[in-house]
């Protein structure tokens, strides 16, 4: 490896090389860097060490980079089957590697990240090699979904100017809106000053329940019950996710994550550290409170919030008329006005009509490797690798933060799917879904994306199959430029929303099939901060049009591009918005 | 090749042997992307033919042999278009001995270490570069060195690492 002394047409190829791999080289460069490896062999044999050793630069690079990714992701050690390059022979090697897997518990494995006798080189282009073997069928399918530009545009101009095609209506977000502080989620005969219907999205600013009873969602979780049957609701939610209370009756309930939710009125703030509680306030800002179930501390409103406050606890009621008063006046048993409120609220959302998915799967599985057993309903089998039908899934099932449902969001347990590095699995649902009839179908899922390089091979997202086809007819993704995008055919894909990256998603799909007329596949994403309405919206981030659908689909297909790692977690199909969006209830 | 402990040494053998087949391809096209592609191609046609793969003769040759016609069909049917190398350089290229990295595990190992002795900051810019496809202009944006400064500084980081490498060798 004679570097001490180089060469000047050394250091020329050197540059030349540089410039060729960063994408900088000019055609004259290129003519020089050909001109001079034609002439010398000296320099050909520079150039190839150069780029030996280029080419082991970057997959060290890569994979310490991959290693910090899943140190962060904390995987199940599983999945990872250690290959340690050492310098023996190919057999003694390959034992070796098969021995210290045997022997190296998780822990082990684990502390050893990073180190050189756990290489993440090897680790990873396992990975990429089993997955890239087994998956590259689908890889290629879903590299052309997931590829250039070009593709993109000439896919759009190619939906744009086929003039057969309706352009469908519903593309294009109204959803400009962030911050959404809290959704309407039920009325009955209510009455809302600004105009509002269930569905809507709340933003910070006065909002008025003048009769009736209106439920809301924050989208920190809490569920606030307005009944305005004997007087007007007069609240204004905040920017700090507190609600005031100028008037009316108010319920709340907060889910875990909507603990330390305040509902302030002019005389107090009342703080949920328990679960259900409810306040009213009449017209001289007399406050009665009453815990139903856990704790509430109050907080007169003009007093220092250390030295004054007080807690209620189940059954206990207090009115508070002062904001300054410690605490609040003691009442005996519950106050007439919550009396009846409770069981008014059962009954009015037994209303509610009550839209159940016909299949789902919240991937409550055992931490590991993700199992072929079946899992959730509504689907033929297990989880299979894509077109293996008899072989296990290619993905691992972990517990934790990284993925966690939107508080919004009914959920089941905490635990969701990950795929990596070109990895896909397959389901067949139970119920099959022939295009020859007018029909919709919903199906919505959470993911989050983590890209590790970003290249054409990125994405990641549900596609679906005829179970005996592997040719793919839909799909959505979070595609390589993380922005949400809608295939529905060979070369058929839309440049969809952009997407914050690394963000999880609730994502709504819905499949308009229609007999005689134009079928429409549409998508939306939302984020935890940016809730569904509890309706179906009228527009869509995404939309495509299918030209050729075979006669049915029955099979999802959840997978993940070569650079890229993601989780799916909580998939439900229905013939509903509501059925797929299923907003969290006071139980759940 | 049956039963599936063949498939786990085949595809463990494949692993084992990634990084030098990036190589080869990469020093006889000159560019990443179509390395990538190529490498690719030559995985699935491994997979393909691993049934004729004899287990008496080494696996690196065989899978070479692949590598090298794969290159050659992907120069067939991309013609001139976007490749740094002419068709005929390539083939010189790949005619080219060089033993320099012969004992690349070794080399590997070497150059792992070797980059634990580098500063955070330069760790940093070969990651920029390396793993997440960064081109030097990019690099200089973000950094805010001049291009001149980061081509040069990689440069050198290179140099160093390989006289690094060569030093380990020595001892």
């Amino acid at each position: 490896m004679a570097l001490a002394i180089m060469t000047e047409e050394q250091q020329r190829i050197e540059e030349l090389l540089e410039l060729a791999l960063t994408g900088d080289i000019t055609s004259e460069d290129k003519e020089e860097l050909n001109a001079l490896l034609r002439e010398h062999e000296s320099l050909r044999r520079f150039s190839k060490a150069f780029l030996h050793f280029d080419a082991m630069l970057m997959d060290e690079l890569q994979a310490n980079q991959t290693a910090d990714l899943w140190n962060q992701l904390q995987f199940n050690a599983d999945v990872t089957q250690s290959v340690v390059p050492q310098t023996q022979p190919e057999d003694a090697q390959l034992k070796n590697s098969q021995l210290k897997n045997s022997q190296l518990g998780k822990v082990e494995r684990a502390k050893r990240h990073g180190s050189y006798q756990s290489p993440w080189t090897a680790s990873l282009v396992f990975l990429v090699v089993c997955a890239s073997l087994v998956g590259i069928v689908f890889s290629l399918q879903f590299h052309r979904f997931t590829d250039s530009d070009t593709n993109i545009e000439a896919a759009n101009s190619e939906v744009i100017n086929d003039k057969n095609l309706t352009p469908p209506s519903g593309l294009g977000s109204d959803r400009s809106q962030k911050n959404a502080l809290a959704s309407i989620t039920f009325g009955h005969e209510a009455v809302w000053e600004p105009a509002k219907q269930t569905g809507d999205h709340l933003f910070a600013g006065p909002l008025t329940l003048k009769s009736g009873f209106g439920r809301l969602h924050t989208v920190e979780g809490v569920e606030l019950i307005l009944d305005a049957r004997k007087a007007p609701v007069v609240l204004t939610l905040d920017r700090d996710m507190s609600v005031w209370v100028d008037g009316g009756t108010v319920l709340a309930t907060a889910n875990e994550e909507g603990l330390g939710f305040a509902l302030r009125t002019p005389t107090i703030s009342v703080v949920d550290i328990g679960t259900e509680f409810a306040v009213s306030v009449n017209a001289q800002g007399h406050s009665d409170v009453q815990v139903l179930q856990g704790a509430v501390t109050c907080l007169p409103a003009d007093a220092h919030p250390l030295t004054n406050r007080s807690m209620l606890t189940p059954g206990d009621a207090a009115v508070f008329t002062d904001a300054k008063a410690r605490e609040g006046l003691s009442q005996a048993g519950t106050p007439e006005i919550f009396k009846d409120l409770r069981s008014q609220i059962n009954s009015i959302e037994s209303l509610e009509s009550s839209e159940q998915p016909i299949a789902y799967d919240g991937f409550d599985y055992p931490v590991g490797r993700m199992p072929p057993t079946p899992g959730g309903f509504g689907f033929r089998r297990g989880w299979s690798r894509h077109e293996l039908p008899d072989q296990a899934p290619q993905a691992v099932i972990r517990q934790g933060s990284h993925l966690t449902p939107p508080a919004w969001l009914a959920a089941g347990s905490d635990r969701y799917s990950v795929h990596s590095l070109a990895a896909s699995s397959a389901r067949e649902i139970e119920e099959d879904f022939p295009v020859d009839q007018d029909r919709d179908v919903f199906f919505s899922f959470l993911m989050n994306k983590r890209v590790f390089r970003r290249d054409a091979y990125s994405g990641a997202g549900l596609a679906f199959y005829r179970s005996d086809n592997a040719e793919q007819i839909l799909g959505v993704a979070i595609d390589m430029r993380d922005n949400l995008v809608v295939y529905t055919g060979e070369d058929r894909y839309n440049s969809g929303r952009a997407l914050p990256p690394e963000t999880t998603y609730l994502v709504v799909i819905k499949v308009s099939l229609r007999d005689q007329e134009q079928d429409n596949v549409f998508a939306s994403a939302f984020s935890l901060d940016d809730p569904p309405q509890v309706v179906e919206p009228e527009h869509w981030d995404s939309v495509g049009i299918p030209t050729d659908l075979p006669q049915s689909f029955t099979e999802i297909r959840t997978w993940c591009g070569f650079t890229a790692v993601a989780a799916f977690d909580e998939i439900r199909i229905g013939p509903t918005w509501k059925s797929v969006v299923p907003i969290r209830k006071l139980d759940q | 090749m049956d039963g599936s402990s063949d498939d786990e040494n085949f595809v463990a053998m494949l692993t084992l042997h990634q990084s030098r087949l990036r190589g080869y391809i990469l020093a006889s096209l000159g560019d990443y992307t179509n390395s990538h592609d190529v490498l690719q191609r030559t995985n699935l046609t491994i997979w393909k033919k691993a049934a004729e793969y004899n287990r008496d003769l080494p696996f690196l040759p065989w899978a070479m042999g692949i590598a090298r016609y794969e290159i050659l069909a992907f120069l067939r049917d991309r013609g001139r278009e976007r490749i740094v190398f002419h068709s005929d350089v390539v083939e010189m290229m790949i005619a080219t001995e060089d033993s320099t990295f012969d004992d690349w595990h070794g080399s590997q190992r070497e150059l792992h270490e070797c980059l634990q002795n580098l500063s955070e900051k330069n760790k940093r810019l070969l990651t920029m570069r390396y793993a997440q496809g960064n081109s030097i202009s990019k690099i200089s944006e973000s950094t805010g060195r001049s291009l001149d400064a980061i081509k040069s500084l990689m440069l050198r980081l290179r140099r160093s690492l390989r006289d690094c490498i060569e030093k380990k060798r020595q001892q």
